[in-house]
């Protein structure tokens, strides 16, 4: 067979995929954002009315206001996320049953939808029925059951608490994987130089797993700018408007007071800034990993 | 508000929001009510769905709500003993109601709207509104059939009928992004006012609001 042949066979190959990311993907984001020229509704019509919806966005104080709300969150749920994660791959890194058992218990959750988990945590947090309320009380923790969606550090550390039960299993699996890719040998050469345990950590297996941490890191910063599902079945956006995320924006606008065509321009400039945002993490992970 | 008299929202940009007497009074006898601690704390955090269940729970003495509230606390809870009164104004002869949930309309364009009057003519006939809504314990649209014989077993019926006609429909075209989407302009002005205490402010705030949206 010539060498001319190959290039092309390897083409058919992909071919199901290249077709696959073209109806899925490229043709959806294509309309996305002939949408949002226009101004159309979630009833049908609309005109031609060029950037005109991304002037009314970058005016819109409102959603730079949830885009700020989302960035903090972000920020502040990552690195708890990472950590947290990486503490628990420690503690169940070891193929013993034990240690397998306590990996399934904790990424039991994360099978369950976002939203399932979050009707769970808003009945937990119930101010008159929930469990929580009634644990902080009996523990003398507080005397009063608390009322935990109408103040926003109370319900931004509810949510928080609730997503982080579960979805941290997700990071601990990832983390298990690249400790366990580690060689023995390292670890074993150190401890006879008179490393300590923490000392290994830190100076051994964080260092060689840093291309897990920043994919677990880029994939929950990601998750993270999309955040919907619990804020709306949780806190409402509330109080007072303060727990509004973009997606949740986007969704208001474009289903609830019918503006499809602003709504598709929210969602184009979210998505710009999550690829600008994972562009420098992908940088950064690749300047770490030469440095 | 609409009892005491006030514009609550604005048709339009030029119109006025939350104007006239009632306003600031009404979210002050509110704010009042928090205070001495007789609005149950889930409120806090409640949008609205939950303002019924709390009633069932026969430890609320007063609630707002609509016609469908009768059957339902005869059927589901016949231990509360219940009485109906109009929404008051802030005089003692002030009342009102709303009106709506339940509408009828031809969209624009709609390529069988002879048709459709037709229907809602026949829907406004005495046979539909007594047979098919009072005789099955629902409002009837029509005030001078307020007081039918399917509604004399019932007089509370009799007086939620009748409150159809010093009731309002809040007619904006944006009432949605007003009032009921989360986080409304409408929403955030309740919970400031009557939580926070901040009735000025929050007035002022959902005045802004409720016209940026009128104009859009």
């Amino acid at each position: 067979m010539s060498l001319t042949h190959q290039p092309r066979t390897g083409f058919f190959y992909v071919l199901p995929a290249i077709v696959f990311t073209c109806v899925f993907v490229l043709y959806p984001l294509t309309q996305l954002f002939y949408i949002s020229l226009t101004d159309r509704t979630l009833l049908g019509g609309g005109h031609y009315i060029g950037f005109g919806n991304y002037t009314r966005a970058f005016a819109d104080k409102a959603f730079w206001q949830a885009f700020e709300f989302t960035i903090l969150y972000t920020i502040f749920l990552t690195p708890v996320l990472m950590a947290l994660g990486f503490l628990l791959a420690l503690l169940t890194v070891r193929n013993t049953g034990l240690s397998r058992f306590t990996r399934g218990v904790i990424f039991l959750p994360v099978v369950i939808g976002l939203a399932s988990s979050s009707l769970l945590w808003v009945w937990l947090f119930d101010q008159q029925v929930g469990l929580i309320n009634r644990v902080l009380m009996d523990l003398n923790i507080i005397s009063a059951p608390w009322t935990w969606f109408n103040i926003f550090s109370r319900g931004f550390a509810a949510i928080c608490f609730s997503v982080t039960w579960k979805v941290v299993g997700f990071g601990m699996i990832l983390f298990v994987a690249a400790l366990q890719s580690v060689g023995r040998e390292l670890e074993e050469a150190a401890i006879i130089d008179g490393a300590s345990y923490w000392q290994r950590v830190w100076r051994i297996l964080v260092p060689l797993s840093r291309r897990t941490l920043f994919l677990a890191a880029l994939i929950s910063a990601i998750g993270s700018m999309l955040a919907f599902d619990q804020f709306y079945i949780m806190t409402g956006g509330g109080p007072r408007g303060q727990t509004f995320t973009s997606v949740y924006f986007v969704y208001q606008n474009s289903f609830v007071f019918f503006k499809l065509g602003y709504g598709a321009a929210l969602s184009i400039i979210l998505a710009v800034f999550i690829l600008i945002g994972s562009i420098f993490q992908m940088w950064l992970s690749r300047r770490g990993a030469t440095a | 508000m609409w009892g005491s008299g006030a514009h609550v929202l604005p048709a339009g940009p030029d119109d006025k929001a939350l104007d006239g007497p009632g306003v600031k009074e009404v979210l002050t006898m509110f704010h009042d009510m928090w205070k001495d601690k007789i609005i149950p704390e889930s409120a806090q955090q409640d949008n609205g769905t939950n303002f019924f269940a709390t009633f069932e729970t026969g430890k609320v003495g007063m609630q707002g709500s609509g016609g469908f509230a009768i059957s339902a606390l005869k059927k589901d809870h016949p231990e509360i003993n219940f009485g109906i009164a109009y929404l008051p104004g802030i005089k003692p002869e002030n009342a009102s109601s709303f009106v709506g949930g339940d509408v009828i309309a031809i969209p624009k364009g709609s390529k069988h709207a002879d048709m459709a009057k037709k229907f809602i003519q026949w829907a406004l006939t005495d046979e539909a509104q007594l047979n098919g809504l009072a005789k099955n314990l629902i409002l009837p649209a029509r005030t001078d059939l307020a007081d039918n014989e399917f509604f004399k077993a019932e007089p509370r019926y009799i007086t939620t009928a009748k409150a159809v006609a010093i009731g309002q429909t809040p007619w904006v075209f944006h009432f949605n992004d007003m009032v009921n989407a989360d986080g409304s302009p409408w929403l955030q002005m309740l919970q400031t006012a009557i939580f926070d205490g901040k009735i000025d402010e929050a007035i002022a705030t959902a005045q802004d609001a409720l016209k940026t949206i009128a104009s859009n």
